[in-house]
């Protein structure tokens, strides 16, 4: 038992309590969709996990913030801004990307206020660079102060000689940054040059109400009189919560705009269904009453009896094996998110209708005919654990796990066959032209699994609606347009063939995995891909190695290629660092032929959500690149079970990134090992092991 | 007891009995008739959620020991031990698991100050023990009309603190121990669950 899935709860944070003097140190959205006040910063920050999204209109200077907060006290957004200007001869149009990271370095305490520190673009060719440290203090239930010191484009009004510059003369000047074609860290220039003193207040008038008036420090001579006037260092605002998930902000600005916001929330940790609203488990049923009904183990209908019981629950019977006191069971999971709660629903079926005299069960999921870890639990266990107000942790401890292959399966298993049609939506955040494309249409899938591990799967997109195909703006990459043309790909496939093909996965031993794939594999590239995968059932740490080979599809994603073909892979080390953190390295060889790594970083939460930063790192210099020096971006998964509340194993995955070129671009193949052993084995199934209880 | 066992057929054997019913938002005393519940073969108990207004009848689904899980025609199962909560499944944020013993002794007369846990998963998936400090506060005999059934019972109150919650509980037990009607925590979501034992 480990103290991280026992919370003895004396903060009881699940139940997101409210009027706790927690939330009032909460700092709202400003009008940058960071912590604020109207276009200022305050010291305070979000709860941890937070995600949100801000949409901002400002008359010519209108901004889309994506953030997060991936633990306390640090919040980070990516911020992009529109900036339109009104100039005499023609009128100007800029979208600039810029990145905030916000640090609260105290929390308030007693007489202490809050202090953070934040900075704006410390990577990127931003017009809005700059810095700043800032206090807050709640005084009495409804007042907060506020008040800081910025640099950069925060020292704009009242500026004063940088007192850093009293440490050492470097902070008298900000350098002018060298950047490139951006995307490069840098630090010239942070914390240096005069700065300024800003300032506010927020008044919280009611439990959904604040209003705002701040002293702002921004410097706008750029806009002044060509996007917006400045007549006025004064803001005056209002903060409105619309419910738990969104809030609005409006303010009149600068003595002559009014601004709007809308912010939309979400935290992992908190689904809106709570821990799940599906229909209860089966329950244990205990031996003595099993007894009663005479059955017993050479009784061929315990077979059918399992395979119905499963069934019942949208689980499936794959292998049955009994031998002496142990029942060895092997199911398809197509339902339920977490594994764990799979194979719970599968011990309180085994209960019911397995006879008396079998005192162990041992379930072992089964994906594409590969096997994960052989989960043993007690029949004894399940039945004096069943109400136990410590079940999870308990039952965690006494269940054993073991590494295993499949069994053969029954003949029923096979022919499997699956299809399913669904709406999707294919969103292009921060496109350098426009901020939020979007595709949206239907996808029709089909699979059939003829064998064990045998898999042909394909799937046939229409679009319906959508301006991703509006991207005119040509390639001008330097390297094969491997990514690039994505727009002519999504202009001319209206219809497409996403996917089409064959794949057979492999156990040769309990700890090595295996797949071959052929066809079109991704929407551009079609051909051969072989994976090999170590990955003990206990194993934090996962070693692969993939090889391709690829030829370039027709824009038209129908069955023609292009006459670009190219060998590649790489080696990939995979590690589950714990604390819900997973860390990926991937070396190797990309689609335009260029070698390099890939470093990935992902924040996992036990409910399936995801997010996480790659940047990939190849022998293509920046320059060649192009815009952002190299390929970065973020991935974001969400569990459609955590939405709906009902047991489902869809999710929505996106990559966010901020420019796609075709340095470093990775092949896209479906059912890759890492993410289909990965749930099956520990650390992952015990990481969640509560839901075997529910 | 038998025939709970088939728990494939579950659903077929609720819908046999026609005053199971799944969650509504009348209150089924106000039509139901003693004669009704005496033509029943089953024991039957009424569950209220006064926080959800909803109300719903439950059979007896298996019985494990001093636990015996109910069912309701939608499949929401309460498990009470000895009359006791233990557990609820299908009802959101359930109650995974629960001590009983203490209350049980408080409530054939033993104990009046002892520990009691609740059991949770948080939506993150993570086990969330609850542990409360209960005493009893009363002890009282009532007699209690069940839908035209009178029964003598004796009336125990529980409250228990921790987690800055305070929760109170209360049971009737006849002179046998059974609990005729109960209300009780459920958890910080569901709130309070009231149970009468409609058919005994």
């Amino acid at each position: 038992m480990t103290l991280k899935h026992t919370l003895l709860a004396t903060s009881v944070a699940m139940f997101a309590v409210t009027g706790s003097t927690q939330a009032e140190q909460q700092a709202r959205y400003n009008m940058y969709g960071g912590p604020g006040l109207i276009d200022m910063p305050s010291a305070h920050d979000r709860p941890a996990a937070e995600l949100a999204f801000s949409g901002v209109y400002l008359n010519n200077h209108n901004r889309t913030v994506v953030s997060f907060q991936p633990f306390e006290r640090l919040f980070v957004g990516v911020r992009y801004v529109m900036r339109e200007f009104d100039l005499r001869e023609d009128r100007g149009l800029n979208y600039d990307r810029s990145l905030l990271v916000h640090y609260n370095v105290l929390e308030e305490s007693g007489w202490r206020p809050a202090l953070s520190f934040g900075m704006i673009d410390l990577i990127g060719n931003s017009y809005f660079s700059s810095e700043y440290v800032v206090a807050s203090k709640q005084i009495g239930e409804r007042l907060e102060l506020t008040a800081g010191i910025g640099w950069g484009r925060l020292a704009g009004a009242g500026t004063f000689r940088n007192p850093l510059a009293l440490l050492h003369d470097s902070f008298e000047n900000r350098d002018v940054r060298d950047t490139g074609k951006g995307g490069v860290p840098e630090t010239g220039g942070v914390f240096q040059g005069d700065a300024a003193l800003f300032g506010g207040v927020a008044w919280k008038a009611t439990d959904r109400l604040t209003l705002l008036a701040e002293h702002s420090s921004h410097d706008y001579k750029l806009e002044d009189g060509n996007s917006f006037d400045k007549n006025s260092l004064l803001n005056y605002g209002l903060d409105y919560r619309l419910n738990e998930n969104a809030d609005l902000g409006l303010a009149w600005m600068y003595g002559s705009e009014l601004s709007a916001r809308l912010t939309f929330k979400a935290n992992p940790r908190f689904p809106p269904a709570g821990a799940g609203r599906e229909p209860a488990p089966p329950p244990v049923v205990p031996r003595t009453s099993i007894a009663q009904l005479g059955w017993n183990v050479t009784d061929g209908a315990t077979q059918d009896r399992l395979a119905s019981g499963l069934k019942a629950i949208d689980l499936e019977l794959r292998a049955l094996d009994i031998t002496g006191e142990t029942a060895r069971v092997d199911i398809i999971n197509p339902t339920y998110g977490r594994t764990s709660q799979a194979i719970g629903r599968t011990a309180r079926v085994l209960s019911a209708t397995l006879p008396a005299e079998i005192t162990r069960f041992t379930i072992t999921p089964i994906e594409k005919g590969v096997a994960g870890s052989a989960v043993t639990v007690a029949r004894a266990d399940l039945e004096a654990l069943e109400y136990d107000p410590m079940a999870g942790p308990e039952s965690l401890a006494r269940s054993g796990f073991a590494p295993t292959q499949p069994l053969p399966p029954i003949p029923a298993a096979h022919p499997d066959f699956d299809w399913g049609i669904a709406p999707y939506i294919a969103p292009s955040l921060f496109d350098p032209d426009d901020p939020l494309r979007a595709d949206a249409g239907v996808a029709l899938s089909a699979s059939v699994s003829p064998w064990s591990g045998g898999l042909i799967s394909g799937r046939v997109r229409q679009k319906l609606i959508g301006n991703l195909d509006e991207s005119e703006r040509p390639s001008t990459s330097v390297l094969p347009h491997v990514r690039s043309d994505a727009n002519i790909y999504q202009r001319e496939g209206t219809t497409a063939l996403s996917t089409l093909t064959a794949a057979q996965y492999v156990q040769p031993a309990p700890e090595f995995y295996g797949r071959v794939t052929a066809g079109y594999l991704e929407p551009m590239f079609g051909g051969v891909s072989t994976e090999l995968l170590w990955k003990p059932q206990d194993s934090r740490l996962a070693l692969g190695a993939e090889a391709n080979y690829v030829v370039q599809r027709d824009y038209d994603q129908a069955f023609g290629f292009q006459d670009y073909e190219v060998a590649t892979g790489h080696v990939s080390a995979y590690y589950d660092i714990g604390g819900g953190y997973r860390g990926q390295i991937d070396m190797g060889r990309y689609l335009a032929g260029d070698w390099g790594a890939t470093f990935t970083l992902d924040r996992e939460f036990e409910n399936g959500w995801s997010l996480g930063a790659f940047a990939t790192l190849t022998d293509v210099p920046f320059d060649d690149f192009g815009e952002g020096s190299f390929d970065k971006g973020l991935r974001l998964t969400i569990p459609i079970d955590w939405v709906r509340g009902e047991p489902t194993r869809d999710d929505f995955s996106t990559v966010i990134r901020p420019v796609t070129r075709d340095g470093g671009a990775r092949l896209k193949v479906e059912g890759r090992l890492y993410e289909t052993v990965r749930e099956l084995h520990q650390p992952e199934l015990g990481d969640s092991w509560g839901r075997f209880w529910k | 007891m038998k025939t709970t066992l088939i728990l494939l057929a579950a659903t077929a054997m609720l819908s046999g009995c026609g005053l199971l019913q799944g969650p509504t938002a009348a209150d089924p005393r106000e039509t139901l008739r003693r004669a009704d519940l005496d033509a029943v073969g089953n024991p039957l108990l009424l569950a209220v959620l006064p926080g959800k207004g909803v109300f719903a009848s439950l059979m007896p689904l298996v019985r494990k020991g001093d636990t015996l899980t109910w069912v309701t025609a939608d499949g929401v199962t309460l498990a009470f031990e000895n009359g006791v909560l233990t557990g609820s499944r299908g009802l959101g944020d359930d109650l995974m698991g629960g001590d009983a013993g203490g209350t049980a002794s408080a409530i054939a007369g033993g104990a009046t100050r002892y520990a009691r846990r609740y059991g949770y998963l948080s939506g993150d998936n993570q086990w969330i023990a609850l542990q409360f400090r209960c005493e009893v506060t009363a002890r009282q005999d009532e007699t209690i009309v069940i839908v035209e059934h009178r029964q003598a019972t004796r009336r125990t109150d529980e409250r228990c603190s921790g987690n800055d919650l305070v929760v109170e509980n209360s049971y009737w037990a006849g002179s046998d121990g059974l609990v005729w009607k109960s209300r009780q925590w459920v958890g910080p979501e569901v709130g309070y669950l009231e149970t009468e034992r409609l058919v005994r």
